[in-house]
């Protein structure tokens, strides 16, 4: 057939590419105000949108879906392209794509530091921005499976597969997450409650790492190892196994985040064993990513691209290794909630998604620009300035997670707590959090290289797209014809391949999440435990929209050294009014969850506004606007409603009698505050600068309502039938 | 029909078994996929191997 020429569309690769650096800068950026934080907790003090409780969602979201996801954007169109010798099948849909993701990213910028958030963790945008990120993937989606159809290659690359499977599966993981009830523009309520959320949420949390983190990135490195080794992939048997079981077993490792929770135990125990096995599949992908060098380490000596790749895979290595390892019951009973899982994560969003990235736009922009790169020198200090950066960044977490772990469960000979004190395994390992802070520093200085030496590459240049040809592809029956292999034949079905892939993707997650929701018996109900009052609720409300659960957690595991600590271990039943869950991940600060009745109301309203007051050496920021403003309860009764349709047993009674119930409660704490002198504190005086003020009006009233109500249902039924 | 898996699903031996399934099915899929590539034809692997090299524009 005679060949056709057409133009491969680069200059949405340009885009793409050109996001991923201003992004990536600013999500580094925003990791090291975060950082610093922990060093100079007060320098951000007063500005409640750059509190730290606002700027780590920032961070995450802005690391994962901007930079990363621009970076994989960029390396998709513009290998799915040379791949399947076409164009993108409509530059409407790519720009589309462009600017629909570009405006998330802004919204996301805006939002999130404005307190408007759903709390979960990478799922933190509100609705009408989560109804954004639907479309736009669907729009994606469409525009690479279009793309997939109208090709002139036969057979599709493995790297394509990948992408599929990002496409299929993410749109899953991000509908169902993100399922909720809105109360207004801004605001909105989970669907599920509790231990439905947690599992719902970690299914999603764990995948969208699986999903949007791994799989597209493996797609780069099929594609971008090879071209930059110039030598092709060791094994295409190996790329078949790694594909078919990494999507397959992935969606099924996200209970592993619930161990020793209220989760039921068949979960937990699925998610132990798929995310063992998922070591298999994992390394046979670093494997074939590494092995593809073979015989070409002369060239990664002299270039700093495949050094990047080759920190990036094995980083990937790495990563992929201590997952399995963390899922294991004993070891992960030491890393949760400690830094150990920050530095789990780092490896793998700065070592592998952040080389392999960088390393492909080096490779990438001069030839969309059709030059050479201005300075290899820059390059190579960038590697090395980003690999010591990254050491420094996860050495120090290392050893603070396991400092943390060995100081919260070491108890004296008569049984107590060797360290009572959540603030003492705080400040032990504050000199670790500094070296992470220069750890990170570095990193980025590194990616300033970069953004200097591709300006300078590209100057004056203008992206052109690049022309190619080939023959149009000869029609063949869909049938598989005689002696056909099947995986071959597989390959060349688009549509079926891209079934089979979700179907891989949907098994995982059906078993695990439909089975906990419907499954009553999985939840035992707790009949002592009741809905949160009007002024509960936007209390709770207030301590969502500060993202509290990034330091917090609401989660205590049976374990003799956390009963000890923070009281009774927590059951399933506890959970049921709280949508969305706030377990949290980390404890950067103690766990909350029996938080009600431990301290007076004056203790908690001098801590918000200024911990240190009553807590020497605290680290936490003040959150003094939480003092100052009043809350807003105008539509308690709206979010009542939208409760009780989620299962809150909420009469219409109760419902009507709101306002005055919340004033009720409101007044009973104020006045408990000004009957133990609040008015004498530094707090009051200095947050009122001596004015009268009606304190039952004030946001720290209503957090500590919730705060004073934390796991108090089930302790208060106890203390009544001891007494 | 639906009613008796649910009731079966709520039961400690049915959501053992549930593990177990998914277990042998893990292990089925991982066992098949390994034989099956093994005894894929060398000619074409090699082939589908190079696709990323058929564009000479780079």
């Amino acid at each position: 057939m005679e060949k056709e020429k057409f133009y491969y569309d680069d200059k949405v690769v340009k885009m793409f590419a050109w996001a991923t650096v201003v992004w990536g800068v600013t999500a580094f950026t925003i990791g090291l105000m975060v950082a610093y934080l922990y060093w100079f907790p007060h320098y951000m003090d007063g500005i409640s949108w750059l509190s730290y409780g606002r700027l780590r969602p920032l961070h995450t979201n802005s690391a994962i879906f901007a930079f990363v996801g621009n970076g994989i954007f960029a390396g998709a169109y513009y290998s799915t392209q040379r791949l399947l010798k076409t164009r993108m099948a409509s530059d409407l849909l790519s720009r589309l794509h462009f600017w629909g993701w570009q405006l998330v990213i802004l919204l996301a910028a805006i939002t999130l530091p404005l307190g408007i958030t759903q709390s979960k963790e990478y799922a933190e945008l509100e609705w009408p921005i989560d109804l954004l990120v639907a479309v736009v993937w669907v729009i994606f989606t469409v525009n690479l499976l279009w793309t997939i159809q109208k090709r002139r290659v036969r057979h599709i690359y493995v790297a394509i597969w990948f992408y599929i499977s990002t496409a299929v599966t993410i749109a899953m993981l991000y509908i169902f997450n993100n399922l909720s009830l809105p109360v207004s523009m801004w605001k909105s309520y989970s669907i599920y409650a509790g231990v439905e959320d947690a599992v719902v949420q970690w299914w999603y949390g764990h995948n969208a790492v699986a999903f949007f983190l791994t799989t597209p990135i493996l797609g780069l490195m099929y594609y971008f190892v090879p071209k930059a080794a110039q030598r092709p992939i060791y094994s295409y048997r190996l790329s078949i196994i790694h594909f078919w079981t990494l999507i397959f077993i992935y969606i099924w490792a996200g209970p592993h985040h619930l161990l020793y929770s209220p989760v039921p135990e068949w979960a937990q125990i699925l998610g132990t064993i798929f995310s063992f096995t998922l070591i298999f599949p994992s390394w046979g992908g670093m494997i074939n990513g590494l092995l593809t060098l073979r015989g070409a380490w002369d060239k990664v000596r002299e270039d700093p691209i495949l050094k990047m790749f080759v920190v990036a895979i094995t980083s990937y290595g790495m990563s992929t290794f201590e997952g399995p390892m963390l899922s294991f019951k004993s070891l992960n009973a030491i890393a949760h909630f400690t830094d150990w899982i920050v530095a789990h994560v780092h490896v793998g969003t700065l070592g592998w998604n952040g080389f392999i990235v960088m390393g492909m736009l080096y490779w990438m922009i001069p030839r969309l620009y059709k030059t050479k790169i201005y300075s290899v020198k820059l390059i190579n200090q960038h590697f090395w300035w980003g690999t010591i950066g990254l050491l420094l960044y996860v050495i120090p977490l290392y050893v603070a997670g396991w400092t943390q772990f060995l100081m919260w469960r070491q108890f004296n000979p008569d049984g107590s707590l060797k360290y009572p004190e959540f603030m003492d395994t705080v400040t032990e390992i504050l000199p670790m959090h500094y070296l992470r802070a220069i750890g990170g520093t570095l990193y980025l200085t590194g990616a300033l290289f970069m953004v200097y030496n591709l300006w300078k590459t590209v100057k004056g240049r203008k992206v052109e797209d690049t022309a190619a040809e080939a023959a149009p592809l000869e029609p063949v029956p869909a049938k598989r014809a005689k002696g056909e292999d099947f995986h071959n034949w597989l390959e060349r079905r688009g549509m079926l391949f891209t079934v089979l892939a979700f179907i891989a993707t949907a098994i995982g997650g059906a078993v695990e999440i439909i089975p906990t929701i419907f499954v009553d018996e999985n939840i035992p109900k707790i009949e002592a435990v009741k809905p949160y009052t009007p002024l509960e609720i936007v209390g709770r409300d207030i301590y969502v929209r500060e993202g509290c659960y990034v330091c917090h957690s609401q989660m205590i595991r049976p374990f003799r050294f956390e009963v000890e600590r923070y009281g009774e271990y927590s059951k399933a039943g506890e959970y049921v009014y709280d949508h969305p869950f706030q377990w949290g991940s980390k404890r950067t600060g103690p766990d909350l969850f029996r938080e009600g009745g431990k301290r007076p109301n004056l203790w908690h309203f001098s801590h918000i506004y200024e911990p240190e007051s009553v807590m020497d050496g605290s680290i936490m920021p003040n959150y003094q606007w939480i003092v100052k403003n009043d809350y807003d309860a105008s539509d308690i009764q709206t979010k009542m409603k939208a409760l009780r349709k989620l299962g809150a047993p909420y009469t219409d009674e109760e419902i009507a009698d709101a306002p005055r119930k919340l004033a009720e409660q409101a007044k009973a704490i104020a006045a408990d505050l000004e009957a133990n002198g609040v008015k004498k504190t530094p707090a009051y005086l200095e947050a009122y600068k001596g004015q009268e003020v009606d304190l039952s009006k004030k946001e720290v009233v209503a957090l500590i309502a919730y705060l004073q109500r934390l796991g108090t249902d089930t302790t208060k039924k106890k203390e009544t039938a001891q007494k | 029909m639906i009613r008796n898996i649910k009731h079966y699903l709520a039961s400690e031996q049915g959501l053992a078994l549930l593990d177990i399934i998914s277990t042998v099915i893990l292990f089925a899929l991982f066992i098949g996929i390994v034989i099956y590539v093994w005894k894929m034809p060398k000619e074409k692997i090699d082939t589908l191997k190079n696709i990323p090299f058929n564009d000479k524009n780079d």
